[in-house]
């Protein structure tokens, strides 16, 4: 029962945070920023090429593993660097305070 | 304890996997993303009590520390719901199988792409700030179980 009322919250909360996102995104008021904040895709002007650059890829629906390891690559290298920066500057911060407690601490034993 | 941990894991290879869009394909995307936000509603309701906790202190007394953690996992939801719904709003398997037809809007697909980016260094942000909890739990888990076998061979 209970466990029914925290999925009901959380589904709650879900759908109204939709429902407000999606007004937002089809009222007629934010179209002008939509327009502007979406970068435009190719398409016209400049044709030429064949790989042709600008737009997203359309993905295929059928799988393909030799995308396997740089795909995953992607995604894992930048988030073992927000890991790896986070970590460092937590332990650098505890650090100082940790000196500072010290200080702080040794002072009070001196006067 | 276990049961956190391996849904954690889960949620993160799940979301790994998703990500590749090039390597899954986008019947396997479009399903496994349904798969993923099914589990991040488990991953939720069994940190209901910290939820809770957090969200009575937040604005009485809460460590500088702890603020922070909470604000990204706030995010962190909030990018969910992004991703989630514009996912099914330039979904081209499932909800065509329903047999709706959603207009085709540059803008959901710009904010799903875009969303998924944020949700890469949010993800980073969370694991980061529960790195401690991770690594003891790891240790736990599947390092002492080794260690004590190792013992006894």
């Amino acid at each position: 029962m209970r466990t029914l009322y925290q999925t009901l919250v959380i589904f709650f909360l879900t759908l109204l945070l939709s429902v407000a996102l999606y007004a937002i995104g089809t009222a007629e008021w934010s179209q002008p920023y939509i327009e502007e904040m979406v970068p435009a895709r190719g398409g016209g002007g400049g044709g030429g090429g064949g790989q042709g650059g600008g737009g997203h890829n359309h993905f295929s629906e059928a799988p393909s593993p030799e995308y396997a390891f740089s795909g995953s690559f992607k995604t894992l290298f930048p988030m073992t660097m927000t890991i790896f920066v986070v970590i460092i500057i937590q332990k650098s911060f505890k650090q100082t305070q940790d000196t500072q407690k010290m200080r702080r601490k040794l002072k009070e034993r001196d006067s | 304890m276990l049961k956190n941990y391996g849904i954690d894991i889960l949620l993160f290879l799940a979301f790994i996997i998703d990500m590749n869009v090039h390597f899954t394909g986008l019947v396997i995307h479009e399903w496994l993303g349904l798969g993923l936000a099914v589990i991040i509603v488990i991953h939720l309701l069994l940190h209901w009590k910290w939820m809770v906790a957090i969200i009575k202190r937040f604005f009485v007394k809460l460590p500088g520390r702890e603020r922070f953690k909470s604000l990204i996992d706030i995010l962190f939801f909030i990018d969910f719901i992004l991703v989630s719904l514009s996912g099914i709003l330039v979904s081209k398997v499932i909800i065509l199988s329903l047999g709706i037809t959603l207009p085709h809007s540059v803008f959901w697909r710009w904010l799903h792409i875009q969303s998924a980016d944020w949700g890469i260094y949010l993800l980073g942000l969370h694991l980061a700030l529960n790195w401690r909890w991770i690594v003891s739990t790891t240790k736990r888990y599947f390092l002492k179980p080794f260690q004590k076998l190792g013992g006894l061979a």
